[in-house]
Order: C-alpha cells, then structure tokens, then sequence
C-alpha cells in the first residue's frame, strides 16, 4: 500500500476550486491510494478527520450567487474530485477529503483497511506560517549518546523512581505542578496517539502557553505543549511534555504534566490567566481514557513519584495555584497500531490509580 | 549510538538535574499529609447513596452495575444548585465487583466529555470555588472514582451533560486481564420531555412471523425488502432504506452511543441555538421529536441522531426491526441521512437540507462504527435501487438524492473489534 498526501495552503485552495475554503474553516486534503496488494481496499475517510465535510455539504455552503449552471459544475467538481472509498487490487485513486482546518501543521491519521487487515499511515503537513513549539526543539542532538539510559519495562519503573515531582519555576528554587504522566512509545506512537485522541498542537510562544512555558523539567520549558478544548465551553486541558533521556528498548521516554485549566477572568487573554483544577487526578485519568479509548494503549501502568496530598490540605505551586493528588503517575505505553480497548496490557506494577 | 549498561540505576543520579531541597520538601509533606483521600473529610467517598428509587441494575457474570439519574429537581436538592441549568446532569453509579480482579470504570465511555468534579462547581458559578467550601466538597466527595478492588463496591456521581428525556448511557467496566462488561441504560428523568420509544418489542412480530434466515437467506430477505421509506399512507417513498444492522437491541443501542449517537438533544446545544436568534428553530429542536417515516407500516423503532460542529450539521437515522433473524440475532432495516444545511420551504418552516450523496452518507456510518470498535463486520446487498447523478429520485421533503442502489449490512459486535479485525464479507454486492 502506498499513499501520497498534499495539504494546498489557502490560496492553493482558492486557485483550484475558485473558492476561499479556509474562510470557511474548510482545508481540503489530497490523498492518493496505490494498492499493491491483491485484495480490494478502503479507504477510511473519517480516519483523516471524524466531522469532515462531506463533499455536497462543501458545495452547498457556497450555492448562494451562482447559476444554476455554475452551481451544478461546482457540486459536480466536488462530488467527483472526492476521494474514492475503493481502491481495486494493483490500481491507484486519488482525491481529496474536506477537513476542518487546522492552525499549524496539518497532522492527521489516514487508515486503509481490508477484510480483517488495515494500514494505518500518519501524515505530518507543514502549512506556511505556523512553526510549532516543537519544531524548535532539537530532539536529535538534545542528549549526548552517553547520557541516554537504556532500559528495559522492568528497568523502567526503577528509573521512574529517579523523576522529581514536579516540575521547577525558572530559578530552579521552586515547585511547579506534579509530573503525573509517562508516556513511551516510538516518536511516530506518540504523534499518532496524540492525533487520535484529537490533541492539538501550539504555535512556539503562543499566548496560550505562557503559562505552561513557566514550567521547567531538565532546565528547560516543555518540549511540547499541546492543548484539547471542550467541544461546549471554556475549559481545556493541557498536556506539557519533556523528552527524558531514556529509551525503553527502542521507544522514547516522555514525561509530562496534564490538567484541566479554567478560563480565569473572560476576554481575550482569558487564558494568560487561567486556573488549573486542582483536581489533578482527574485529567491525569481522562488522559489514559482518552487514549484507551483512541485504540493506541499497547499498555497501561501507574507508579509513585509525586507527594501524596489531599482535597483538604492542597499543596501548591510556585504560582500558588493549588493541588491535590493520590500520588501516582500514569505510564502510557503508546502503539503506532490500533490496539482494541481489551488488548490493552494492565501491568501490574503496582495497584493502579488506586483511588 | 547508545549503550546499554547494566545497571541503570547505577546512572540515576545524574539523569536528571538535582532538585535540590524540593524534594525533601516533597518528602516532608508526604510524611506530613498521611490521610488519604477517602479518610478525608470524614466522609466514605466511595459509598454515596442513590439520589432516587428509580434505579437500574445489570449483572454481567460478576460485575454488577447499578445506576440513577436525578432529575433537575432532585439534583438542586442534593448538590445544592441548578446543574442542569450549567449543562449538568449527574449520573449516580454503583460499581459491585464480585470478580477476584481489580476493575476500572471508565466515564469517558458515559460521555466522553464528563466534567469534573471542580469543573461542574466552577461552570455552576461561572468562577472556581474555594476548595473547600462546602458546595465544592459537596461535589467533589461524590464523584465517582475509577478504581474498584476486587471485592469492593464503590458508587458516586458522574458528572455528564444533559440529556432530555431518557438518560441512555453506556457504562464501560474493564479489568487487569482484559476482562469486559460494556452494559447499556435507559433511565428516564422526570420533569422532561420523554421521547423513548415505547416499543413493545415482545409483541412487535409474533413468532410464526419471525424468520430465521441463514446466510443466503439474508441476503434476499434484505434484497426484497422495500426500497426506501414511506409517508403513513404508505404511497408516497421517502428516503432510501440504505442501512442493514445485525445485531441484538442492547448491541445496536451500545454500538451507536459509542460512536457519538444520541435519542435526544442536549438542552445546552438547544440553549446555544435560541441564542443565535432563531426561535423557531429552537423550539423545533428541543421539542419536535425526528419525524416519522414508515415501513412495516409503521414509524421507525429506532431514532437516533448525532451532531457534528456545526449546530445545523447533524446525521440522523431510523431503524425498524424486520421480522427477520440471522444467527438467533435481530436483523434492522433503516434509512441514514446527513443534514448539511436548514432551507425554506414553500411550506415556509425549516426544514433540513439533506447530502444528495446518500451512498456517502451510508460509507460515514460504516467508518463511525469502526471507530467506535462496534464493528465484526460488513458487506452489500442490493435493493434500494440505482439512481445515476443526473437522475436523481426524490424523498417526502422534496431532497433530491442518488445512490449506487447498494444497501450496506452492518453485524454489529458485542467486544470491541479494531479496524485490522473487521471482516469485509462478499454478499453478492460491491460498490464502486
């Protein structure tokens, strides 16, 4: 199976269908499928994105002030410029998928499938103008190869141990928020499973991540902060993640933090001065949820690591915003393939998130 | 390149930077904050009563799970404020392990966008409430945890959003093996509107009506079913019947609610919707229950709908249970439909435009099943009839639409499926 994707930016868009889709938070994406194999295919269009657009809905948002010549050529273009969702043995089809448009690089899963067979693809755009906060991290040359631990699952929850709490404000003389979250995994699990479970990424030095970017691990502010909105409301949860310098048998080691943030006062820098939920168990256990349910658990344990604290006696951060946590951490290890909710390995560490 | 060495922990000092006195701090705290989450308060956090009587029970071999939804009225009562108003509807749920394994229940599988307990306090004010204020401890003592021992029963509240009329929700319970019970409840909530379908049925089809079919004999029962839907005279057809569902009524139920389906509206999507000024379309959302479309000469057993981002993007479909049966398990026929925009008709009320491409409609369904890992298999059979593009047919609201005339069986799985798992079965039928 090969496949071939292109993202048009805006005014590519505009130039091959005459209209501004990206005013109307429409990006399309073109895929092609070659099948190579000797069995029929196909193609999972909600794999790219789960409320795309289907292509007469695109032509219906733009039927007003046309002929009604203009207006059957268009839902005409539309409907055939679609991608196929077959693919015959040893033949190739290509078109497009309508997708909600995505602020930074267009990231997103493509999956093909065949009776009791599937190929899951990922595919990274960069769309001009967005530079995520990642994309400044030099993840090749950020750790001498000496400096690397290698280990295996035993030997990981040893080194786990050796993690702080919590992460440390820019002087280094105080605590941020619980270091709750491990996630390991090959660079590609990762990004799929963070694509899966519909993370989003942030732009280097958004306004949104002011305040993640007060955080150190390791010296230095998040690797990578991505953020999840509520489809109803203000709230989201943020996810921070360092690179640690260890690989369990070939897969990378992230440690990170996730909570819940409120919009503090209303307005447009509403989040300058959001609040976390001191509840941070929860987001810590909707975050393992959240991928479970996304089909990229190959496992799933819990160690120790943080202070153990409770609702009545909160512990704070450097900022004074409050806490309260059972202590435990929540291991994620992340598969590139599609892993069904009871394939998921339950290790028995220790009890896991015992409360 | 990288080494491996034998002992990592040899190395663990230096991998990461010292934190110097903050740990100790950690550890001071540690040591002093000794009492546990469900000590605190001196309330049993994992034993909450049930808000009313009406409560539901479904034993899966040794799980049982017992659940209640408080109506608007009774949640005042308990929690001491109007959460639904916030778009809050608290589900109370009893979690008895009697297995010998430790078990998670999962809230994301009720709604995967529950809200916290301190983000059910913080929306019911609109700012954070002091944590230890009572309303806050109200709350957050009640919510309902994850873990449950073997051996132990814990109960307390999830926090969803609304549903009007009867509260259907799906409880996810998994165990350290691996073990399952995925159990669907309908639990209706007074003081709202009941839309449930009251369907009897036991008494739908009498038993010499029933045929049990095999393989081939599914194939041309779905074939010589009616093409599409029909008003209540039974003349004029509607939509095409171009879904075929296999599967038990708790699997289709469960199967759909995972995938993002619901029987009702939420009042916060209504609420949102009067706001942008329409009233007329607000009241048609809170209270028109989907219209009626025929076959078997009656409505559809079955009505669910599911919003996408935008509020007038919405699918919705029907089902009916034909009086057919393959492998001892119902067999649904039924009609799917993507709105993609609200029109004016001549009759002058809204009405929802509908996707042309109803095949492409029918594939999405296909997908979201997939998805949602309810999936053992699918294939096609025919009997919708084609229609080309440039000849288009017409349904009872005057939508045109096209199609390959391919009806798509859906056999739904009772254990999650990944997508490698599903089986594509050749019934005589294949699209483009």
């Amino acid at each position: 199976m090969r496949v071939a994707a292109a993202v048009p930016d805006a005014k590519e868009t505009l130039a091959l269908t005459g209209l501004d889709l990206y005013q109307q938070g429409i990006q399309p994406v073109w895929l092609e499928v070659t099948n190579l194999g000797e069995q029929p295919v196909r193609t999972a269009v909600r794999s790219v994105d789960e409320n795309y657009f289907s292509p007469m809905e695109v032509a219906w948002k733009y039927r007003k002030r046309l002929s009604e010549k203009g207006r059957a050529d268009m839902e005409r273009w539309f409907f055939e410029n679609q991608l196929p969702r077959r693919v015959p043995a040893g033949e190739t089809r290509s078109g497009f998928v309508f997708t909600h448009l995505a602020q930074g690089t267009k990231g997103f899963n493509f999956d093909v499938y065949s009776s009791e067979s599937s190929h899951n693809f990922t595919f990274f755009v960069p769309i001009p103008g967005f530079f995520a906060d990642y994309m400044d991290v030099d993840f090749q040359s950020m750790y001498e190869d000496g400096d690397i631990v290698r280990v295996d699952t035993a030997g990981l929850r040893e080194a786990l141990k050796a993690v702080p709490c919590c992460s440390l404000n820019a002087s280094g003389d105080s605590l941020g928020d619980p270091l709750n979250v491990v996630i390991v995994g090959t660079a590609l699990a990762v990004r799929r499973s963070l694509l899966r479970a519909q993370w989003q990424e942030t732009a280097l030095n958004a306004p949104e991540t002011t305040v993640a970017r007060t955080h150190r691990f390791l010296g230095r502010p998040p690797d990578g902060t991505f953020l999840k909105s509520r489809p109803d409301g203000s709230e989201r949860k943020e996810l921070r993640l360092w690179l640690a310098p260890l690989l369990v048998n070939d897969s990378r080691v992230l440690i990170g933090q996730v909570s819940y943030e409120m919009a503090g006062a209303s307005g447009v820098k509403a989040y300058e001065n959001h609040r976390m939920d001191p509840d941070v168990d929860n987001a810590r256990d909707f975050l393992m949820q959240n991928f479970w349910y996304s089909q990229s658990l190959g496992a799933l344990a819990s160690v120790g690591g943080v202070p153990r604290s409770s609702i009545s006696a909160p512990l704070r951060n450097f900022a004074g915003a409050e806490y309260f946590t059972d202590g435990q951490r929540v291991v994620l290890f992340v598969s590139e393939n599609p892993v069904a909710m009871d394939q998921t390995d339950i290790l028995p560490w220790r009890a896991v998130l015992t409360d | 390149m990288i080494r491996t060495i034998p002992n990592p922990l040899a190395r663990l000092p230096r991998l990461f930077p010292p934190v110097r006195r903050m740990l100790l701090v950690g550890a001071f705290l540690s040591l002093a904050l000794p009492v546990s989450a469900q000590q605190d308060g001196g309330l049993d956090r994992g034993r909450i009563p049930p808000p009313n009587e009406r409560v539901q029970e479904t034993l899966i071999r040794d799980v049982r799970v017992t659940t209640a939804v408080p109506s608007a009225a009774e949640t005042q009562a308990i929690f001491g404020a109007n959460l639904y108003a916030s778009n809050i509807q608290p589900v109370w749920i009893q979690v008895e392990n009697l297995s010998e394994e430790n078990l998670f229940f999962l809230p994301v599988g009720l709604d995967p966008a529950y809200f916290t307990p301190i983000e059910t306090g913080y929306r019911r004010e609109n700012r954070i409430l002091n944590l230890n204020s009572s309303a806050n401890r109200n709350i957050y003592d009640s919510s309902m945890r994850l873990r449950v021992e073997a051996g132990d029963i814990r109960s307390g509240y999830v926090f969803s959003r609304v549903d009007e009329g009867t509260k259907s929700f799906n409880v996810d319970v998994f165990g350290d093996d691996g073990r399952h019970y995925l159990m669907t409840f309908f639990v209706p909530v007074p003081g709202l509107r009941i839309d449930h379908y009251n369907v009897d049925w036991a008494n739908l089809y009498s038993e010499d009506e029933i045929r049990e079919v095999d393989r081939d004999g599914l194939v041309d029962a779905l074939q010589s079913l009616a093409c599409c839907t029909t008003d209540k005279s039974g003349e004029d057809h509607g939509d095409p019947l171009n879904i075929a569902v296999v599967g038990d009524l708790k699997d289709v139920y469960y199967a759909f609610m995972r995938a993002g389906w619901d029987e009702t509206e939420t009042i916060y999507r209504t609420s949102l919707l009067k706001t942008l000024g329409s009233a007329l379309t607000g009241n048609e959302y809170r209270y028109s229950p989907v219209s009626a479309l025929y076959v078997f000469g009656r409505a559809q057993d079955v009505a669910l709908q599911k919003a996408r981002a935008d509020i007038h993007q919405r699918n919705h479909l029907r089902l009916w249970m034909a009086p057919i049966r393959y492998q001892g398990l119902p067999v649904w026929i039924g009609q799917i439909s993507r709105d993609i925009g609200v029109r004016f008709t001549w009759r002058t009320i809204t009405t929802h435009k509908i996707d042309p491409d109803v095949d492409e409609t029918r594939e999405y369904l296909v997908e979201d099943l997939a998805y949602a890992q309810s999936l053992a298999g699918l294939g096609y059979v025919t009997g919708v009839g084609a229609a080309p593009y440039d000849q288009p047919r017409g349904n009872l609201t005057g939508d045109p639409y096209f199609t390959d005339g391919l009806r798509v069986v859906l056999f739904l799985s009772d254990e999650p499926v990944n997508i490698s798992e599903i089986q594509v079965f050749d019934l005589g039928s294949r699209p483009d």
